[in-house]
């Protein structure tokens, strides 16, 4: 019997599966999806070989290209972004780790308390989770995004509206700043030349500008796998995970199963979590293993879908439920300047505004860029807007097409392209549950993703339309030729809160330990665990950290352990130790 | 659904056509009273995952990518002859010329696998729904709705948006049409991770193309590494 069982690599799944092999646990990590194990030589930087939805390799589906992508039923226009392999989503993230708005949790007293979703907060202290952002920050680590232009003129844009900027990780009011990032910040030739050939490590490290992080970082080249730029889990949790016997002075080396789909939770006779079947996409074969804990960490879609699948109980319904998806809106500016959109970090600077949500410069290529101003729930712009008409004060709102995008596109690095993430409310009508319109696949029923998009509470929509006016203001300052206020549809690039931690037992399926409620010994460990959007900031730190202290309760609650995290000192997941085990395990 | 309400169809400027001598008011005004009506009585029909289960025939290849094309000029006009049907020209080349109907159709089928030939599907809603705006476009096109003037395209996506069952369409197929288009993709070889020509959309956007890095390192915001 294994002490763990994790299904899912990805961001959440890999931290607390390093975190108890590093306390010398027996661990068996499930990825449903690719190894993803040479990215310097499997990977690309075009976005068409790396992002196609359907057959880029990046997407959410098996290792084989040639094989179908695994379907979600989309019942509404959306774009549901999540991709299946060792590191998971956090492969095409930016790397973007702010910790959430302190609003978004219980006992806060700021006086915009009541600005938040105050009916959905996280059970626990905004203070009692520093410790375990702390230890993350340091693993990863995260650290101050270098400036490129787009961040430049950004920040700029952003204090000619008069942004203060804010100075610590804690966000405290509404104020501009750098990102946050877990990308190695740049030394040596990185970022001081567009010649190839002097952009090998060692002579580049961290990050070389070259605007490429959705695509998968992979440089520099020739650096250790534990050494390249952007953070990914693939490239640091998983890489100590798998020598944490080497690093860590009571560890245990991970033991990683890939192209292993988790297809069911089984339970004893008192109805606590005993072991976990997955099916091998290759063969087709079936595999159970029991484990004295089993952490879910499939991700907002598939976590919910596989308890449902598995029959476990849900006694409020909210299993699936509540879906938070930041309600994004995108603002693009045409600029009469050089902004270098396509070039740098993917987002390097951003504006919180505490109460609202936040907004952030974003930077791809041009299919991209292109697509997604040409995806809008708004219409055609110019032409009609699906009774969506507000502007904020930008010339267009609906899809760019034609002479209009053409016009928009004529000089990608001259556009300046700000994503909008709101504050939104934890609603149960936003949900994943099990779809009777798409045929199960092998897997079994396959999760419907329903995104009430035009049926929002009154805060939630109020919180976007402030936020889209904050975003054409700044462009406006900067002085933008045109601005084109998008509106899309569901673009669900952030999801969380599809199994809720939460003080309420009526609203909430995990306890304030991540446990669930009614299946002990079964935890939940990625992005569906949040209890609610975090009040707009991007998700991956706060579920890492969470994640990081729900490894600390099981390893208390069920071996008898102790907690970690107060008591000592990370290490950091580019230390000459772990660089040293990843090259002797030849990694 | 009511278009004659919408204030920006009724005032929108002329295009600058070279066929489409209609006014758009006036072209909304006949299309709608003589077909509109009827069309949205058949899409209502649909229930809602028909787009997975319609049964609508299925075009031939040809037809398929006749459509495709005629989205493909719509989304992303140059001076080929479907932008020249539809009325709406550019001189620099657009989705016709990054083979944008090639690199869609493949990525429609396996979108649904279940659904065999989805492409022919959606092209197969993009027609019907276009003799519906224009029950006679004239074009030289086998397809409808390539045979439509941009304006009357625009009409098509507007139905589309007002039908909830195959809404979703609406929003993607533009979106994907332009992902396309400025993407690498007419130029890529999968099997060897390599482009075989100067993409369309690079050209089109002044994208300064992939590299491993740039110079581009403007240094830290108020000269400070860290936060406090």
């Amino acid at each position: 019997m294994r002490d763990v069982i994790v299904a899912g690599a990805g961001g959440g799944g890999a931290v607390i599966a390093k975190e108890l092999a590093a306390q010398g646990l027996n661990v068996l990590l499930l990825e449903a999806g690719p190894r993803f194990a040479n990215p310097e030589t499997d990977w690309t930087h075009f976005e068409s070989d790396a992002n196609g939805l359907f057959g880029g390799y990046f997407r959410f589906g098996p290792a084989d290209l040639s094989r179908p992508a695994w379907l979600r039923d989309l019942p509404q226009s959306s774009l549901f972004l999540q991709l299946s392999g060792v590191g998971g989503t956090t492969n095409h993230y930016q790397g973007n780790s702010p910790r959430a708005m302190p609003g978004a949790f219980a006992g806060y007293q700021g006086s915009d308390r009541a600005a938040y979703d105050t009916a959905h907060l996280f059970p626990i202290s905004y203070r009692e989770l520093i410790p375990y952002y702390e230890w993350v920050e340091q693993t990863l680590p995260v650290q101050t995004a270098p400036m490129g232009a787009k961040e430049d003129v950004f920040l700029r844009g952003a204090q000619m509206i008069g942004l203060p900027v804010q100075r610590s990780k804690d966000i405290t009011r509404a104020a501009c700043r750098p990102q946050e990032n877990a990308v190695l910040q740049p030394s040596g030739t990185a970022g001081k030349t567009d010649d190839a050939s002097r952009l090998q490590f060692p002579q580049a490290k961290g990050c070389t500008f070259c605007g490429h992080c959705a695509q998968g970082c992979f440089l520099p080249r020739r650096a250790p796998l534990n050494l390249k730029s952007k953070r990914a889990t693939s490239v640091s949790y998983i890489p100590m995970a798998l020598t944490a016997d080497l690093w860590s002075r009571c560890g245990r080396a991970v033991t990683l199963i890939t192209d292993a789909f988790a297809v069911r939770v089984n339970t004893d006779e008192h109805s606590d979590a005993r072991s976990l079947t997955w099916r091998i996409g290759v063969t087709g074969e079936i595999f159970t293993e029991e484990a004295r804990v089993i952490v879910l960490s499939c991700g907002t879609a598939e976590t919910p879908r596989l308890w449902l699948n598995s029959g476990l109980p849900n006694p409020n319904g909210w299993v699936g439920q509540g879906l938070t998806d930041h309600f994004v809106d995108l603002v693009v500016g045409v600029m009469p300047f050089y902004t270098g959109l396509t070039k740098g970090t993917g987002s390097g600077a951003r504006v919180d505004f505490p109460g609202y949500g936040m907004m952030e410069v974003v930077g791809q290529p041009p299919g991209t860029t292109a697509g997604l101003c040409s995806f809008s729930d708004a219409g055609i712009a110019g032409f009609y807007d699906n009774g969506l008409p507000n502007s904020q004060g930008a010339d267009t709102v609906g899809r760019l097409i034609g002479r209009d995008l053409k016009n928009a596109m004529s000089n990608v690095d001259r556009l300046l392209y700000i994503d909008v993430f709101t504050d939104d409310d934890v609603e149960a009508q936003n949900r994943v549950s099990l779809s009777s319109g798409v045929p199960p696949d092998e897997h079994g029923a396959v999760p419907r993703i329903e995104i009430q998009h035009r049926n929002r509470s009154a805060r939630t929509i109020r919180n976007r339309e402030y936020l889209v006016g904050q975003a054409v203001r700044v462009l406006r300052a900067l002085g933008a030729r045109r601005v084109h206020r998008i509106n899309k549809p569901p673009f669900v690039i952030h999801s969380h809160s599809t199994m809720r931690m939460g003080s309420d037992p009526d609203t909430s399926v995990l306890s304030s330990n991540a446990e669930s409620r009614w299946v002990k010994r079964l935890f939940v460990a990625d992005n569906s665990a949040l209890a609610n959007g975090l009040g707009g900031p991007n998700p991956t730190l706060t579920t890492q950290a969470l994640a990081t202290r729900t490894a600390e309760k099981i390893f208390q609650n069920y071996f008898g352990g102790r907690h970690w995290v107060e008591d000592s000192n990370p290490v950091s997941s580019v230390d000459n130790s772990v660089t040293e085990a990843v090259i002797r395990r030849g990694l | 659904m009511d278009n004659h309400k919408d204030p920006r169809l009724d005032n929108s400027k002329p295009e600058t056509s070279d066929r489409n001598h209609t006014s758009r008011r006036s072209f909304l005004q006949s299309a709608l009273a003589v077909a509109g009506l009827i069309l949205i009585q058949e899409l209502k029909a649909f229930p809602e995952t028909a787009v997975l289960r319609t049964t609508i025939p299925a075009p031939t290849v040809d037809l398929v990518h006749d459509t495709l094309n005629g989205l493909a000029a719509f989304a992303v006009p140059g001076p080929d002859a479907y932008s020249v049907n539809q009325g709406v020209t550019t001189p620099e080349p657009g989705g016709i010329a990054a083979l944008v109907a090639e690199i869609f159709a493949p990525i429609l089928d396996g979108s649904v696998p279940y659904v065999p030939n989805f492409s022919a599907i959606v092209a197969g809603i993009l027609n019907q729904t276009a003799l519906a705006v224009n029950p006679s476009p004239t074009g030289p096109f086998d397809s409808p709705f390539a045979n439509l003037s941009f304006n009357e395209k625009v009409v098509v996506f507007q139905f589309l948006d007002a039908t909830p069952s195959i809404k979703p369409i609406a929003a993607l197929l533009p979106a994907f049409a332009a992902y396309i288009c400025y993407s690498e993709a007419s130029v890529l070889d999968r099997a060897t991770h390599t482009i075989v020509g100067q993409p369309v959309g690079w050209t089109l956007s002044n994208y300064e193309g992939i590299t491993d890095g740039f110079d581009e390192f403007r240094g830290y915001f108020e000269n400070r590494r860290r936060v406090d």
